[in-house]
C-alpha cells in the first residue's frame, strides 16, 4: 500500500524536476524536493513496518534490496540538491528511485530466517548501497562532465548545454560524490567482512573456512562480487589520492569515474545473481 | 474618460530628434503643471534615452493635433517636427502600448530589463508632482504587475544579447561562481573596457589588466579597481587566470599553441576559458584542440548573440499573448472601479439602516449591556456582509461596459433612489 504510494510521488517529483527544467517552473523546484522527500518518509516507513512485523531487518531479499536502493538514490538527490541547489541532477537520480520502487512492488515480500543477530550486518547493507548510488551519481555528473565539455568545445549551444550546470560544478559533484561513495563503500565492506567473521566465530571456524563456506553454499556468484567490491574500492582510493596528492584535470576525472563506475556495475550484477 | 498617448521613439525617429525632445530632470515640474493645466486630468511622462512618452487622462477624446498644440505649449517645440515623428494611441491602444514598452517589448533592445525601472520611476515622477490619481495609479499598478509576469512566465530576458554580456555568460558555464575566478584583459580598447563591465557585474574575483602602453593598463586598472601588469608579463599571469579577454591590435598572435601547451602544464590543466575578440585574432586557433581550453573568437560570440535574439522573438510573441489578456482584464477592472462608489453607497445604506434598526430594538427593550450590544451588533455585521459580498461579486465578475449603468441604476432602484442619490451628492 505505502509503497504504491512512494512510487506516487516519486513520479510527481520527477514530474516537477521536469517542469523546472523544461519550463523554468520556480514552484516545481519546492513541489520536486517536498515529494521527494515524502517518497523517502515513505519509504522508510515501509522499512519500519516490516523490522516490527518480521522483528528483524531483512537485508537479504530483493524486496528490501529495492526499497534500500530507492531510499539511497533518493538521499543521493536531497543531499547534492542541498549543496549544489542543481535540480537538473534529479533528473537522472529520480528515475533510479522509481525504477526500485516499482520493482519492490512487484516483488514478493520473502521472509529469510535470521541467522544471527549482527550489527555488522545491518550495517553492511545500508553503507554499501549508499556507497554506490553515490558512485553512480559521481558516474552521471562524469558523464555530463563530458557532454558540457564537448558542447562548450564544438560550440553547441542547444537545450542541453542551457540547462546542464556549469563544468565547475559538474567536477565538484563528481569529486564529492566519489570521496562519499569510497568512504561508505568502504566502510559498507568492512562491515561485511566483519560480518562474515562473526559466522565464523559463531560456527566455531575461521573466518577464510566461513568464507569458503559461503562461496561453497553460493554460485561462483559471489566470488564475483567480493572481487569487484574489493577492486572498486582500490580503485577509486587510488583516484581519490591522486587527485588530492597531485591534482588531476577535470576531464581526465570525469573520464576515470566512468570507467570505474563499470566496475561498480559489475559488482551489482555479482549482486543481482547471487539474490 | 480617454487614455491618449503621444510619443517618439527609437523607430519613429532618428537620434538627433530624440535628443532635442529629451526632458531633463529639472524640466518635469514645469510640464507637469503646463499639460495638467489644459484641462488634463492626469498625466505621465515616459523619458528614457530612446523614447520620449506623454499620457494623458482626459474627459473628452484628443485629437492628435489638439496633443500636438498642448505638447507645443508645454514644451516650445517644434509642433510640425514632433507630428513628423512621432505616434498617437489612445484606449485600448494606448494601454497595450505602455504594457509593451515595461515589458521590454517595445525597446532596441527586445526584452531588455532597465526599461520597467524606468517606467516605475516614470509613474513615481508623476506621482510626487501630483500629476497621477486614482486611473494613472490603477494603469501603474496594473503596467508593473504584467511586466514583472512577461519576465516571469517568457524567456525573454533569458538569454544575452550583446557580444560582452555573452561573453559573461560563457563564462558562467564553466566557473559557476565568478567571485572566486580571476580575469586577465588583454588590452585597454572599448570592448574590453565593456567586459570589464560586466565581469564586475557580476561580481568578478579580481582582474588583471595589460596592454602595450603600460600607462594605459594603469589607466583602465585604476578606474575599476583592478591590477595592472605589464605587457611582459602575460606569460606568468596565464598561468594563474581563469578568464582571458583578448583585444588588441597586434598583427601577429601573441599567444600561440606551444607556449599554451607549456603554461597548461605549469597550471595543471587547470581549465582556462579564452575569449579573443581582436580582428586580426590574438590568440592561435589552434589552442583550442588543448584539452581543458575552451577558446571563442569574435564570430562565436556573435552567433550566440543572433541565436539569442532569434529566440527573444519567439518569447515576445508568448509575452504578446499575456499583454492581449492582461488589456481585457484591465478593463474590467476600470469597470469594476466606476461601480465602486455605487456599491460603496449600497453598503452604507444597509450599515445605516442596522444601526438605526438596532438602536430602535435596544430602545425598545431596554437594553444597555455594552456586551450584549456588541454581540447584536457583530451579529447583524456579519449577516448583512455575507449578503453583500456574494451580491458584490456577482456584480463585479458581470460587471462591462454596456451593463455598468443598468446595474448602478438597479441598485439605486433596489435600495432607495434617494438615499443613494444624496450620498452621491
Amino acid at each position: 500500500m505505502f509503497i504504491s504510494y512512494a512510487l506516487m510521488v516519486y513520479i510527481l517529483a520527477f514530474m516537477n524536476i521536469l517542469l523546472r527544467v523544461f519550463i523554468s517552473s520556480k514552484i516545481a523546484v519546492v513541489l520536486a524536493v517536498v515529494f521527494s522527500l515524502l517518497g523517502l518518509g515513505l519509504n522508510i516507513h515501509e522499512i519500519a513496518i516490516r523490522y516490527v512485523l518480521i522483528g528483524d531487518f531483512q537485508s537479504s531479499t530483493l524486496f528490501d534490496f529495492s526499497i534500500f536502493l530507492s531510499i539511497a538514490f533518493n538521499l543521493t538527490f536531497l543531499f547534492l540538491f542541498y549543496r549544489y541547489k542543481k535540480i537538473v541532477i534529479g533528473l537522472f537520480l529520480i528515475p533510479f528511485s522509481i525504477i526500485f520502487t516499482a520493482v519492490s512492488m512487484f516483488t514478493p515480500m520473502a521472509e529469510f530466517p535470521s541467522t544471527v543477530f549482527s550489527l555488522w550486518r545491518f550495517g553492511h547493507l545500508p553503507f554499501v548501497i549508499l556507497g554506490s548510488t553515490f558512485f553512480i551519481a559521481s558516474f552521471i555528473s562524469s558523464i555530463m562532465y563530458l557532454i558540457q565539455d564537448n558542447n562548450l568545445r564544438l560550440k553547441r549551444f542547444g537545450k542541453i548545454y542551457k540547462i546542464f550546470p556549469s563544468l565547475d560544478t559538474l567536477n565538484n559533484i563528481t569529486t564529492i560524490c566519489m570521496r562519499v561513495g569510497f568512504y561508505f563503500f568502504t566502510i559498507g565492506s568492512i562491515l561485511g567482512f566483519l560480518w562474515i567473521v562473526q559466522i565464523a566465530e559463531v560456527n566455531e571456524l575461521s573466518w577464510f573456512k566461513s568464507l569458503q563456506f559461503i562461496l561453497s553454499a553460493y554460485p561462483s556468484f559471489f566470488i564475483f562480487k567480493i572481487t569487484f567490491s574489493m577492486i572498486t574500492c582500490i580503485y577509486f582510493a587510488i583516484l581519490i589520492l591522486i587527485k588530492t596528492k597531485y591534482g588531476l584535470p577535470p576531464k581526465k576525472l570525469a573520464m576515470f569515474t566512468v570507467i570505474g563506475f563499470f566496475s561498480v556495475i559489475l559488482t551489482y550484477i555479482g549482486v543481482g545473481v547471487s539474490l | 474618460m480617454y487614455l491618449t498617448l503621444l510619443g517618439l521613439n527609437h523607430n519613429s525617429a532618428p537620434i538627433d530628434i530624440r535628443e532635442q525632445f529629451a526632458i531633463q530632470e529639472d524640466q518635469y515640474n514645469g510640464l507637469y503643471l503646463n499639460i495638467l493645466s489644459k484641462d488634463v486630468s492626469e498625466c505621465c511622462i515616459i523619458s528614457t534615452c530612446n523614447r520620449v512618452e506623454f499620457y494623458i487622462f482626459t474627459d473628452e477624446d484628443i485629437s492628435k493635433d489638439t496633443f500636438l498644440e498642448i505638447i507645443e505649449d508645454a514644451m516650445s517645440v517644434d509642433k510640425n517636427k514632433l507630428d513628423e515623428h512621432s505616434y498617437h494611441k489612445s484606449g485600448r491602444d494606448a494601454i497595450e502600448h505602455i504594457f509593451s514598452v515595461a515589458s521590454g517589448l517595445d525597446s532596441l533592445v527586445v526584452g531588455e530589463p532597465q526599461v520597467l525601472g524606468q517606467v516605475k520611476d516614470a509613474f513615481q515622477r508623476a506621482k510626487d508632482n501630483l500629476a497621477i490619481s486614482n486611473f494613472m495609479l490603477h494603469l501603474q499598478d496594473y503596467t508593473l504587475k504584467i511586466a514583472k509576469k512577461v519576465r516571469t512566465d517568457t524567456g525573454i530576458c533569458n538569454n544575452p544579447v550583446s557580444v560582452s554580456y555573452a561573453a559573461v555568460e560563457l563564462a558562467k558555464k564553466i566557473f559557476d561562481n565568478l567571485n572566486s575566478a580571476s580575469a586577465l584583459i588583454i588590452g585597454a580598447g572599448e570592448m574590453c573596457e565593456l567586459a570589464i563591465k560586466h565581469f564586475i557585474t557580476s561580481e568578478i574575483g579580481s582582474i588583471v589588466i595589460t596592454n602595450r602602453t603600460y600607462e594605459k593598463a594603469c589607466n583602465l586598472a585604476s578606474e575599476y579597481n583592478a591590477k595592472a601588469i605589464e605587457f611582459d608579463k602575460v606569460r606568468e599571469a596565464l598561468e594563474e587566470v581563469d578568464i582571458v579577454i583578448s583585444s588588441t591590435g597586434a598583427d601577429h598572435f601573441i599567444i600561440t599553441h606551444d607556449k599554451m601547451v607549456s603554461i597548461m602544464s605549469a597550471r595543471k590543466h587547470k581549465p582556462l576559458f579564452i575569449i579573443d575578440i581582436a580582428v586580426p585574432r590574438d590568440i592561435d586557433p589552434e589552442i583550442a584542440k588543448i584539452d581543458n581550453i575552451y577558446l571563442y573568437d569574435i564570430d562565436d560570440l556573435k552567433q550566440i548573440v543572433e541565436s539569442n535574439k532569434k529566440n527573444r522573438e519567439k518569447e515576445a510573441k508568448k509575452a504578446q499573448e499575456i499583454i492581449d489578456v492582461a488589456i481585457n482584464k484591465f478593463y474590467k477592472s476600470v469597470e469594476v472601479m466606476k461601480i465602486n462608489p455605487v456599491l460603496k453607497d449600497v453598503k452604507d445604506f444597509f450599515i445605516n439602516t442596522k444601526d438605526n434598526e438596532l438602536k430602535k430594538y435596544l430602545e425598545k427593550n431596554k437594553i444597555d449591556n455594552k456586551d450584549e450590544i456588541a454581540k447584536l451588533d457583530t451579529f447583524m455585521s456579519s449577516v448583512i456582509n455575507k449578503q453583500l459580498h456574494n451580491l458584490f461579486t456577482n456584480i463585479k465578475t458581470n460587471v462591462d461596459s454596456k451593463k455598468i449603468h443598468t446595474l448602478a441604476d438597479a441598485a439605486k432602484i433596489i435600495f432607495n433612489q434617494e438615499e443613494i442619490d444624496n450620498s452621491e451628492k
